[in-house]
């Protein structure tokens, strides 16, 4: 078995309460290899945070409720690690830089702290001295000017472009061997976007990290991303290569999001809506989560759970129609909720 | 690394076990009980700390207790329960006329600042009672009516010249302390320095006052050696001290809370009675008044509204001042005789159906409010339109005192206290140029007078019983209902007899341990 | 900072003039002091030279120029019934209502920091729920009711603490019992709903994500944040207990500024309320002024606003 930076499997969370349990992930499985950009796109709502906060540990759990037939980091079984060595790996091995960094900074204290504490924890032999060195040498990096003196600004003090920087330098403290970027740039104009997102590809090329970068935006993966899920109701409808899913869609939901698009997709370009609106999640459907707004359903698609086929342009795709072309169409559903 | 991180740490380390550990232990840890008071010590917890310990304040009830006899003593003591004086701080007293008496001062005696006590120190000690610019209750409480003047005739005789005549001069003079001649004149000290059995050690303001004997004390050494005063406003936390040893005495308790071994109840020579307005119809008609003296069911008031141990009253003087009359009873319950008196009034046209309210402020004394209405309710069974009615201390004052305000029919519950030994302190209310007489009766007026101008003796003891007699029989213009008890408790270490003193006076030498 | 101080001491000025000239009057509406002073039968004669000693009987404008006068010189007056300044009594009774106060405050800032803390982590639980009804049961019992029975349980039957009094630590112990419970339970609350929020906060989420111990995370992330509501809800409590609690200082016969006040206002020891009055406003502003530090301390964005 080929052994991957990071890896998930089967990947289920539901959120349960005694009114009701929402599915937000349904069998989600990917991986992401070394010094690879694997991109997650979705619509809001789709799982596609969910699914690495799950991974990483930060849904409260009641209500959260996760099962998974594997996550790995390099082959080690996340699964098996008791929570209070939980935090060797979270931080260190692997890091997140989340979205909207006025809200993700504490506002309390300074960013120098903030980053500071990354060695703090995990660091513990470093003086005040090396660890003040460190994050100058961090900010510098991430190309915050005056880094000094802004080590002792706080958040607010900050604009949003630099805010996200700072984030960024924060995640990438300990080296670690996969960052998660969650909408890094969601919040940002669109020259501040580019800025941020050639940091994170330079920075990537630098370290050999492997960058999983959930996203919204289209042509930003379009742009940056080696490989691509995409993500619709807690389910991946399709993953492959950028070349592959999108320059040859096969799956009906992400030809509907390409649809209208026959130009080369471009930096910036969000997620069309597709007529209709998101399924309720709370709904336990046995079919396929699109089957309402596919154009191409079929009555087997709304009874059960599609499989998953690889087609011959080399992409795997979760769907009935698609599989019935390929003559797979029997195949047993990978996944039962 | 901030504070807060290195406490987390800390706490990561040590674990929750171990600082709920500690936290056990440190709550459930061998607190000391508290301190008992040492050998030869003596712990008081009073009800209230006084304002001030000026001797010319030891009248004051806070302040009595500790002063009076303890620090500050008197020319002569007056014996409550015969109304007798004893010797103190003089040995010998004679009346020259009408308005001079000799007075022979103890030899040997030194105020505990070093001070000689002597004939000077006494004229001192006059001479500040009367400086009118300094608030003294021993002045204003006795001699408000008259003054006098001290005079050295040698070292160790002093002649007082009254301004007017009082037979009772001498039992007035027994409440006039005798400080030391370095008290301040024109201020109220917070030092007092006198000749008595105790020293004043220590006044923590709030928290205690504390006496040392006096080693150079001319009578006998007591046995208490240190007396510690604390205040608690508290009555069950005053018992629970006596209880549990913190303190050894305390003067009161609440009664319901009185049913230990240690509780004594005694008179503490307050009676109530309420003032039957007679100067407003229908209360000016005897027969009405007669008829309120009898629809009180006193007998039902006690052990229900009044503690079982109050003593039925006939005078507002208790039964050990001299003028009170053994020979009367209290008015009997006796309903169909109201009837009866009511009737005859109403047939002579007074009008006994007019609204009496009975007046009353908030809580004069345990029970009080409850007394009122059960007042109220007596006379509206007999068949009187009673009502009753809380007031501020100052319109009280207005209907009680001349000049009368509004036009209205009213019943004042008062609570009077005589420790002075004689009817006099208590009766001269009732002579006609009294603002606070009720009713102005020539008889009763000259029947006062006489009394007041008998000489100290059984001749005067006979008048004022005529005068008690003709008011409970012939005036009725209170309705006494009885002489109030309290209830002091006694620790078990020490034994002190509080019977026959006012509860302005606890005197530390007659305390002895057990 | 300094602008800001004295932009409040102006502002407080004109409250604190208006408070006097309310206080100065409003104490003379309830009556003579002469009534209460003195005996109840007392005769006229002696009412009528307690109030000239004490200068009652002149002009209340004259009284009132006397006092006002006296502000400025720090002069608070004398105090009728104990024959020595007034801002002297008072000033002797604040140490122990501070003390009585602050270690009050501390525990219960403390005590309410880890159970509101503990109830918020599993909000809706077990633990939560009882946390919940003790807080609630604890802020609504009455003083006076669980400091008797503090005292009949702890100090006459088991006999582990004193009744009542002052003195070493010991004497502490149930007052300070009595007096924590209530700020102790609104201040719980408070704590587990900032706590409840500031989890929810991605920068929560953010230090989780960063291998921070999760102890860590609840007491240097989440309660710093969560700090200003319970700053202010302890900053409410501790003032009202600048003036001390009566009840508590009257039963356990503790020296504080509370009973000193009741006694004052009951006596109508005119100088003492208005010394009292004049220097607890004091110490209020000194306290909303620290409080405020406090809040810009906790809280840069306050500081750089």
């Amino acid at each position: 078995m080929t052994r991957h930076q990071f890896e998930l499997s089967n990947l289920n969370v539901a959120f349960r309460s005694p009114a009701q349990t929402v599915h937000a992930v349904r069998g989600v499985s990917f991986h992401v290899d070394k010094g690879e950009t694997f991109a997650i796109v979705g619509e809001s709502g789709s799982g596609k945070t969910v699914s690495m906060m799950a991974a990483m540990r930060l849904l409260q759990s009641p209500p959260a409720h996760i099962t998974a037939d594997a996550m790995r980091f390099k082959g080690e079984d996340l699964q098996a690690v008791r929570q209070r060595d939980w935090w060797r790996y979270t931080g260190e091995k692997i890091a997140m830089v989340f979205q909207d960094a006025l809200t993700a900074l504490n506002p309390v204290y300074t960013v120098g702290w903030q980053i500071g504490e990354m060695f703090r924890v995990h660091r513990p032999q470093m003086t005040r001295r090396e660890i003040r060195a460190a994050s100058i040498a961090l900010l510098t990096k991430v190309g915050i000017p005056e880094p000094e003196r802004r080590l002792d600004d706080y958040p607010h003090q900050f604009s949003g472009g630099m805010r996200q920087r700072a984030m960024i330098a924060m995640g990438i403290a300990l080296d670690p061997e996969v960052l998660i970027a969650d909408e890094p740039t969601t919040a940002l104009d669109v020259t501040v976007q580019a800025q941020i997102m050639d940091l994170l590809q330079q920075l990537k090329d630098e370290r050999q990290m492997s960058l999983i970068l959930i996203t919204h935006d289209l042509g930003l993966v379009a742009e940056t991303a080696d490989r691509v899920a995409i993500m619709y109701a807690g389910t991946v409808m399709e993953t492959g290569t950028i070349r592959q899913v999108l320059g040859t869609p096969r799956h009906p939901y992400t030809l509907g999001l390409l649809g209208s698009r026959p130009q080369a997709i471009e930096k910036g370009d969000k997620l069309r809506p597709i007529l209709g609106s998101p399924p309720n999640l709370a709904a336990a459907s046995r079919g396929c989560p699109f089957a309402p707004r596919c154009t191409a359903a079929k009555p087997v698609c709304s009874e059960q759970f599609p499989p998953t086929v690889h087609v011959p342009s080399g992409q795997d795709v979760t769907c009935h129609v698609v599989a019935e072309e390929a003559g797979q169409g029997n195949r047993q559903p990978e996944v039962t909720t | 690394m901030s504070f807060a991180e290195r406490i987390s740490q800390m706490g990561d380390r040590l674990g929750t076990p171990v600082l709920a550990a500690a936290i056990i232990a440190v709550s459930m840890g061998v607190a000391p009980v508290a301190a008992q008071p040492a050998e030869g010590e003596i712990v008081i917890v009073q009800s209230s700390e006084p304002p001030n310990i000026d001797p010319g304040n030891f009248d004051y009830s806070q302040t009595g207790p500790i002063l009076r006899q303890n620090v500050i003593e008197t020319l002569t003591l007056l014996d409550l329960s015969d109304s007798s004086l004893q010797p103190r701080l003089a040995t010998a007293w004679e009346q020259v006329d009408d308005t001079t008496y000799r007075y022979t001062l103890r030899e040997g005696v030194t105020f505990h600042d070093g001070a000689p006590f002597n004939a000077d120190a006494v004229v001192y000690s006059v001479e500040r009672l009367f400086n009118t610019d300094l608030e003294q209750i021993a002045r204003n409480k006795y001699w408000d009516h008259m003054t006098f003047t001290a005079e050295a005739i040698d070292e160790f005789t002093v002649e007082f010249s009254l301004s007017q005549a009082e037979p009772v001069f001498d039992t007035r003079l027994s409440q006039v302390p005798i400080v030391s001649p370095n008290t301040p004149f024109d201020a109220l000290t917070r030092a007092p320095v006198g000749t008595g059995p105790y020293t004043l050690a220590e006044w923590q303001a709030g928290v205690q006052i504390v006496l040392e004997r006096n080693p150079d004390y001319w009578g006998d050494q007591p046995e208490v050696e240190r007396a510690t005063f604390v205040f608690r406003g508290e009555g069950s936390v005053r018992a629970s001290m006596v209880e549990v040893g913190e303190a050894d005495f305390t003067f009161s308790v609440p009664e319901e809370l009185a049913t230990t071994g240690m509780d004594v109840a005694y008179q503490n020579f307050e009676t109530i009675y309420f003032i039957l307005g007679a100067w407003e119809a229908p209360l000016d008609d005897l027969r009405v008044r007669m008829a309120v003296n009898l629809a009180i069911d006193r007998e039902a008031l006690l052990g229900t509204i009044l503690p079982a141990e109050t003593v039925l009253g006939t005078a507002i003087i208790g039964p050990s001042i001299s003028g009170s009359n053994p020979d009367l009873v209290p008015h009997p319950y006796d309903p169909d005789r109201v009837t009866e008196l009511l009737e005859e009034a109403r047939a002579d046209g007074v009008d006994v159906d007019r609204e009496i309210t009975v007046m009353y402020i908030n809580d004069r004394f345990p029970g009080s409010n409850e007394l009122v209405e059960a007042m109220a309710l007596m006379l509206q069974a007999a068949g009187f339109n009673a009502r009753m009615e809380l007031v501020e201390s100052g319109v009280y004052r207005e209907y009680r005192d001349e000049p009368r305000g509004e036009d209205r029919a009213v019943i004042l519950l008062s609570r009077h206290d005589n420790d002075k030994g004689d009817a006099g302190f208590s009766l001269t209310r009732h002579l006609c140029d009294s603002n606070r007489n009720p009713i102005c009766l020539p008889e009763l007026d000259e029947m006062i007078q006489t009394a007041l101008a008998t000489p100290q003796g059984p001749e005067r003891e006979a008048a004022w019983q005529e005068v008690v007699r003709f008011m409970h029989e012939d005036v009725q213009v209170d309705a006494v209902i009885g002489h109030q008890v309290a209830f002091a408790r006694i620790g078990p270490r020490i034994s002190y007899d509080v019977s026959g003193k006012n509860p302005s006076t606890f005197l530390i030498e007659e305390v002895t341990f057990n | 900072m300094g602008n800001f101080v004295l932009a409040r001491m102006a502002q407080s000025l004109i409250s604190l003039i208006g408070l006097v000239v309310l206080v100065f009057f409003l104490v003379r509406l309830t009556g003579s002091p002469a009534d209460l002073y003195l005996p109840d039968d007392a005769s006229e004669a002696a009412r009528q030279e307690y109030i000239r000693i004490h200068g009652l009987d002149r002009p209340m404008i004259v009284q009132f120029w006397e006092f006002f006068s006296g502000l400025f010189r720090l002069d608070l007056g004398e105090s009728l019934r104990q024959a020595r300044p007034a801002a002297q009594i008072v000033l002797e009774a604040y140490p122990t209502s501070l003390k009585l106060a602050g270690l009050t405050m501390l525990i219960s800032v403390i005590g309410a920091v880890l159970l509101g803390v503990w109830a918020a982590v599993r909000p809706t639980g077990l633990l939560d729920r009882v946390i919940s009804i003790l807080s609630l049961a604890s802020a609504s019992a009455p003083n006076f009711w669980v400091a008797l029975t503090l005292i009949s349980v702890f100090a006459v039957w088991l006999r582990v603490v004193p009744t009542s009094g002052i003195g070493g630590w010991e004497y502490w112990i149930l007052p300070i019992t009595v007096l924590t419970l209530r700020p102790l339970g609104l201040l719980a609350q408070v704590v587990r709903e900032a706590m409840i929020r500031a989890l929810t906060a991605p920068y929560v989420r953010t230090a989780k994500s960063k291998g921070v111990p999760f102890r860590s995370v609840l007491f240097v992330h989440a309660l710093r944040n969560a700090s200003l509501p319970i700053l202010t809800m302890a900053g409410n409590q501790a003032v009202g207990f600048i003036n001390g609690s009566v009840v508590i200082e009257s039963i356990f016969g503790f020296p504080g500024v509370g009973k000193l006040m009741i006694d004052a206002i009951q006596q109508r020891d005119f100088a003492v309320v208005q010394a009292g009055v004049v220097i607890t406003a004091v110490v209020i502003f000194l306290m909303n002024i620290l409080i405020d530090v406090a809040y810009a301390l906790l809280d840069p964005r306050i500081r750089h606003k």
